[in-house]
């Protein structure tokens, strides 16, 4: 298992586009992405289900990385 | 013959027939199949749709592709697919699955407190709805073959790509959370528009459509109808004049000079106001960048568009209007909580205190544009000193840290209580301009959009005339210029009046300034 941690810094939140973009681009791993912010947890694969923790700016926003290629996830992540 | 009122995004004047555009739309009938079938004709459905959606991205650019993405990226949740899926397994065809997950999921985000994640809640229905359409064969709307005015309760992205522009004579659009898109596309496509206005029931009738004054007329009457043509002739007259003969100075007979400006929106809008003879911007509405659009504009968009505004004017002033909105005028990018009365709730200089984030990117937009050519700043909705100040320690503060010129600040006096404190801003900005529209509003009080107030709301109301009076006097006392950029600016009964009372600038939109500009060269003032 694996944990990336992130710090909102868009003053706007999380928005919509970014987050979809997000999920599109975890969605090609196989491991488990569960995002965990103060108003929950959610699948970070799934834009809706994101979207619904209404990020803020300065929220801190956790990954936890859990499967086989989580490495390279945890690195995508890191670059993104 | 029925009328409204709405917000006018370009102006001008004309008279077609009306052509209505329903939610719904028609749609064929329906022959449900298997559930397989049904799994099948969804997939292919949300297919066709990607492929829309990715076309649109490639022939579109800026906010209309933003929202294009956005469709097919929701389009690609697995929430809302299994949704559909799960409702189809149960029995139902796929068009009933996808309106009913669509209205499902759009209700779960429009019950979050977050006012910007409501306003997505729109764009998940409206990705269901549009595969339905795909689905039920809901073919594109049938343009009529002749010139029409456009009645809509909203205008998708999608839909005004398809418009046959050249037989589009005006737009009448209800609104809600797209009319950013649509007064950007009304601009760019130079059709004269209002928004936020309530759509009439369709019938078949000639339309008329003033989006000089904001207002729609449907089977107008024959004075209104005659008005309104002459009107119409006068612009188009005066327009073809401006064209040929040589521009005439400004200047009164008796050899006062009053600077003719223009009220614009965008860099493409100041092409035509010079075209018109303006002498300058005294207003540029820079919300509009803002408006209809999920992200903020980045400084350097920001940039990039005042840059080519005050290039274009090729050393005339331009008057930059800092951020004015809020409420009344909502943008999904600037989330603001819901407000029982929003034109006094948090906008203009109010709403860029509270988030100084937005308000320094734009500042820094400003001042590095200011390089290429003649940049005031303007702050709108101010009612005190303090905030006056406070908003030109922010623009100090921005300037010192680019190195960049100092910018004459003036304020907007648009509330009664700049009005009436006038003595005491002169003292601290640079200029005045009056902005009528809203000063009319908190002085008589009478809702700008409330078009059943008639004769109540009296743009020539004797309190306005002498607020008028003394804010022209305090700005003479205390040695700095003031105009007029509200409507009330281009009446040109009027003009005579405002000179008198000591206005200097006049800034009017763009179709109104050959007018005003003969009104002044025959005054004898």
């Amino acid at each position: 298992m694996r944990e990336f941690k992130y710090i909102i810094n868009d003053p706007n939140g999380l928005h919509a586009r970014p987050c979809g973009q997000l999920a599109k681009g975890l969605s090609r791993f196989s491991s488990d992405i569960t995002a965990v912010a103060p108003k929950g947890r959610a699948d970070a694969k799934r834009l809706l289900a994101m979207m619904k923790l209404s990020l803020k700016y300065g929220e801190e926003l956790t990954f936890i990385i859990e499967g086989k290629d989580e490495d390279e996830a945890y690195k995508w992540l890191e670059n993104y | 013959m029925i009328s409204g009122r709405g917000i006018s995004v370009f102006g001008g004047i004309a008279v077609a027939d009306a052509f209505f555009l329903s939610e719904e739309g028609e749609s064929a009938e329906y022959l449900k199949g298997s559930v397989k079938e049904e799994h099948d004709r969804f997939g292919s459905a949300r297919r066709e749709f990607c492929k829309q959606m990715e076309e649109l991205m490639k022939g579109t650019e800026g906010e209309a592709a933003s929202v294009a993405e956005l469709q097919l990226l929701l389009s690609c949740d697995a929430d809302w697919t299994e949704a559909v899926e799960g409702l189809i397994n149960e029995g139902r065809s796929a068009p009933e699955a996808l309106i009913l997950a669509g209205k499902r999921l759009s209700c779960e985000l429009a019950a979050l407190e977050d006012e910007y994640m409501q306003a997505r809640a729109e764009d998940i229905y409206q990705v269901s709805r549009h595969i339905c359409d795909i689905l039920t064969g809901v073919k594109k709307p049938r343009f009529p073959s002749g010139n029409f005015i456009l009645f809509a309760p909203e205008l998708s992205p999608a839909l005004a790509i398809e418009l046959p522009k050249e037989r589009v004579m005006g737009m009448v659009i209800g609104g809600g959370s797209a009319s950013g898109h649509t007064a950007i596309i009304a601009r760019s496509y130079g059709i004269p528009t209002i928004i936020n206005t309530v759509v009439p029931k369709p019938c078949k009738e000639i339309a008329a459509i003033d989006s000089e004054r904001g207002i729609w007329y449907l089977c107008p009457d024959k004075d209104t109808l005659s008005q309104l043509m002459k009107r119409a002739e006068q612009i188009k007259r005066e327009q073809l004049f401006q064209g040929e003969g040589e521009l005439l100075p400004c200047v009164t007979k008796n050899g006062k000079r009053i600077r003719l400006y223009a009220n614009i929106g965008s860099h493409k809008e100041a092409q035509l106001a010079l075209e018109r003879g303006c002498e300058g911007v005294g207003l540029l509405r820079s919300e509009l960048l803002y408006l209809g659009r999920t992200e903020l504009p980045a400084e350097e968009e920001l940039f990039e568009e005042y840059k080519a505004t005050v290039k274009a004017l090729k050393g005339r002033e331009l008057i930059v209007r800092t951020l004015d909105i809020g409420g009344d005028k909502p943008s999904p990018c600037i989330p603001v909580k819901a407000e029982e009365n929003p034109a006094l709730g948090m906008r203009g200089i109010r709403l860029c205190l509270e988030r100084e984030d937005i308000f320094l990117t734009q500042l820094r937009a400003v001042y590095r544009a200011s390089e290429y050519g003649r940049i005031s700043l303007m702050l709108p909705m101010i009612c005190s000193v303090w905030e006056l100040e406070r908003a030109k320690e922010l623009c100090e503060g921005v300037r010192a840290e680019l190195g960049a010129e100092r910018l004459a600040i003036g304020v907007m006096i648009e509330t009664p209580s700049a009005a009436v404190i006038a003595d005491e801003l002169a003292r601290h900005a640079d200029f005045f301009s009056v902005g009528t529209n809203d000063l009319i509003q908190y002085t008589l009080a009478c809702d700008r959009q409330n078009g059943s107030l008639g004769r109540y709301c009296d743009p020539k109301h004797p309190a306005i005339i002498k607020l008028l009076w003394y804010i022209a006097g305090c700005a003479k006392g205390a040695g700095i210029w003031c105009g007029i950029c509200g409507e009330l600016a281009s009446y040109e009964e009027l003009t005579d009046e405002f000179i008198k009372m000591g206005y200097t600038e006049l800034s009017v939109s763009p179709t109104a300034i050959p007018k005003i500009r003969k009104r002044i060269c025959r005054s004898e003032l």
